[in-house]
């Protein structure tokens, strides 16, 4: 067989496995066995199926992977995410929106400790959609708000998605994270400008006038949970995330430690603040809750690893097959400008990410795809950021956004209503792309200081 | 399984202020990734696209599910036979890995096939789900996956059953 005809059997066999719903992991590895199988024989496939699950994992820097989701799994049992809600409803309660513009808060302030936007839409939409709800929010508005916001963890700092694209790529690890600063504040600005002129427009979608300055009110912190311990003001929080924030990024920023170091120490210092909560919650709670978080992570570890693994063997099969040189001579040989093959490249991304997660979509895509852009002139992180923007936004798409999937399990929150309340969020997102886009230095001035240091 | 998983979760975050430590954390990890790939599997913590066979009739999406599972099963049965080989040839070598301090990585290379053999037997029952399914009937509702589940359940239902 040619190998252009097997390159196409393999995609077929990897489409088909998708299409039954084998989990992503297996359908890559299987698709890249019997491409490489074709390709080289099976005496090659034996020895690649040998060596290359230790090759493909056993890296230093992959190390980051587990030591960030750790940090974000240990906040998320610190209570942080509920904390910054509570703190940030307090100030933003006078605005039109208030509560809305605090559970975008609280997606950005969790998202600077964890590095998964699933993982910041579940934890935060567990606590603002009931709330809002209770507030005569409707919930296509509040479930729009909180899948939208959700995005913003995987541009603001950590981001597994990024990290990832460094290990693809060989893009520095640091300059990606820092990267990721600017862009993540103009989203979080954005949304919220979308709530503040939504809750002004049609106030009865943000429950009317009762949000508004209810100076009166008991306010969160009696309603929000009645088995939760009494808890400060939410500053603690705060501060939790700002001291995660400061060692993760400012330790990387000023050059004290690598990522994963950064990442490990993060971790750590979580790991501590949990503890220091056993004077509230007691020993044996504490000790549960330290080991469904290492559960946790070695669940979603073993997960994402699962597919870095599947995807090595697929790549490889590509790699051997000369399809990444292929692609890159074709698309460069277009009779088109640079620009339109960038947003091209972009473009392809939003269907794949309306069903595929941004790892997977990161490690098949990117192969193909950052040669192109470097032979293009392009700047490398720049196009990360541009690319996490593009894959966000499929999350968010209708048919089946994974953020909006996620919240379709809180009660009261249909399917339908997410996507009919992101559809607002959907336009600014293309929007703040576009300006990414027509303004690199956005993306590219930060990292750049590091870079001179 | 979970607690060795997280043993090695924990005792890497000790890692990186230690020197020499980071050829260790390589090789812990590999140990952590794929003693954890079973529990994932249980936990339904790996993504697949659930799109398509959502829209089929009952019987013929257990059906289409059974042979993509069948298909896994092998895969990971000859990448599980494969890595066994070279682990015991590893092992037999006492193959290290040359960095700062000397570290063996042949427990790693053995952790792999243990780890992608639990994975077998989790993908054996997942399967036998699938048929018992099949022949019953009865639509299984899948597992929501684990990053999802991440902050839905747990410290709320702590909290509550104190």
């Amino acid at each position: 067989m040619s190998p252009e005809l097997i390159v196409g059997v393999a995609l077929l066999i990897l489409l088909a496995l998708l299409a039954a719903g084998v989990p992503v992991a297996f359908s890559l590895a299987a698709a890249g066995c019997m491409g490489i199988v074709l390709l080289r024989g099976p005496d090659i496939t034996q020895s690649t199926l040998g060596s290359l699950p230790y090759q493909s994992t056993a890296k230093t820097t992959l190390v980051v992977i587990p030591m960030f989701i750790l940090m974000g799994v240990l906040a998320a049992h610190a209570r942080v995410a509920e904390d910054v809600f509570r703190l940030s409803h307090r100030l933003l309660r006078r605005l039109p929106g208030g509560l809305g513009l605090a559970s975008i808060a609280a997606c950005a302030g969790f998202g600077a400790v964890s590095g998964s936007s699933v993982a910041t839409t579940a934890t935060v939409g567990r606590v603002a959609i009931g709330e809002m709800r209770k507030y005569g929010y409707s919930s296509a508005f509040a479930a729009g708000i909180v899948a939208a916001a959700g995005t913003l963890s995987v541009l603001i700092p950590p981001s597994i998605v990024l990290v990832l694209y460094g290990i693809i790529t060989g893009e520095s690890i640091g300059a990606l994270l820092t990267a990721g600063i600017i862009p993540g504040i103009i989203s979080t600005l954005a949304f919220m400008a979308v709530v503040i002129v939504r809750a002004r427009l049609r106030p009865e979608l943000a429950g009317g006038n009762h949000a508004f300055g209810a100076e009166g009110d008991p306010g969160l912190d009696a309603t929000l949970d009645p088995n939760a311990p009494p808890v400060g003001k939410g500053y603690a929080g705060l501060m939790k995330i700002m001291l995660l924030f400061t060692i993760v990024i400012g330790g990387i920023y000023a050059g004290l430690f690598t990522a994963t170091e950064a990442a490990a120490l993060g971790a750590l210092a979580a790991l501590l603040m949990l503890l220091a909560d056993v004077f509230r919650v007691g020993v044996r709670t504490l000790a549960l809750r330290i080991r469904d978080s290492l559960a946790e992570t070695a669940s979603v570890t073993s997960f994402i690893f699962a597919i870095l693994v599947g995807a090595s063997l697929f790549t490889f099969f590509l790699v051997s097959a000369g399809v990444p040189s292929d692609f890159a001579r074709w698309t460069l040989g277009l009779p088109v400008p640079p620009v339109v093959i960038v947003i091209m490249l972009l473009l392809i991304m939003i269907p794949l990410g309306m069903f595929l997660d941004p790892i997977s979509i990161m490690l098949i895509v990117l192969p193909l795809a950052y040669p192109v852009i470097t032979e293009l002139g392009y700047d490398g992180i720049w196009f990360a950021i541009l690319t996490v923007k593009m894959i966000e936004i499929g999350l968010i798409s209708p048919p089946v956004g994974l953020n909006v999937y996620v919240l379709a399990g809180t009660p009261g929150v249909r399917m339908e209503d997410a996507f009919r309340g992101i559809a607002w969020f959907l336009p600014v997102e293309l929007a703040t792309t576009t300006l990414l886009f027509l303004v690199p230095g956005l993306v590219t001035w930060l990292p750049g200081l590091l870079a001179n240091q | 399984m979970v607690s060795t998983a997280a043993d090695v979760t924990s005792r890497q975050l000790t890692g990186s202020s230690i020197p020499g430590v980071v050829e260790y954390s390589e090789v812990l990890m590999v140990g952590l990734i794929f003693l954890g790939l079973a529990y994932a599997q249980r936990v339904g913590a790996h993504i697949g696209v659930d799109l398509v066979t959502e829209r089929m009739p009952v019987r013929v999406a257990h059906l289409v599910r059974s042979v993509g599972l069948v298909i896994a099963i092998g895969v990971v049965a000859i990448m599980g036979w494969e890595t066994l080989e070279v682990a015991l040839r590893s092992l037999e070598s006492r193959e290290f890995r040359f960095g700062l301090v000397q570290v063996p990585i042949w427990p790693a290379r053995l952790l792999i096939p243990i780890g992608l053999g639990a994975l077998l037997l989790e993908l054996a029952i997942s399967l036998y789900d699938e048929v018992v399914a099949l022949r019953h009937r009865v639509r299984i509702t899948r597992a929501v996956p684990a990053e999802a589940r991440l902050g839905t359940s747990m410290p709320g239902d702590l909290e509550g059953g104190r």
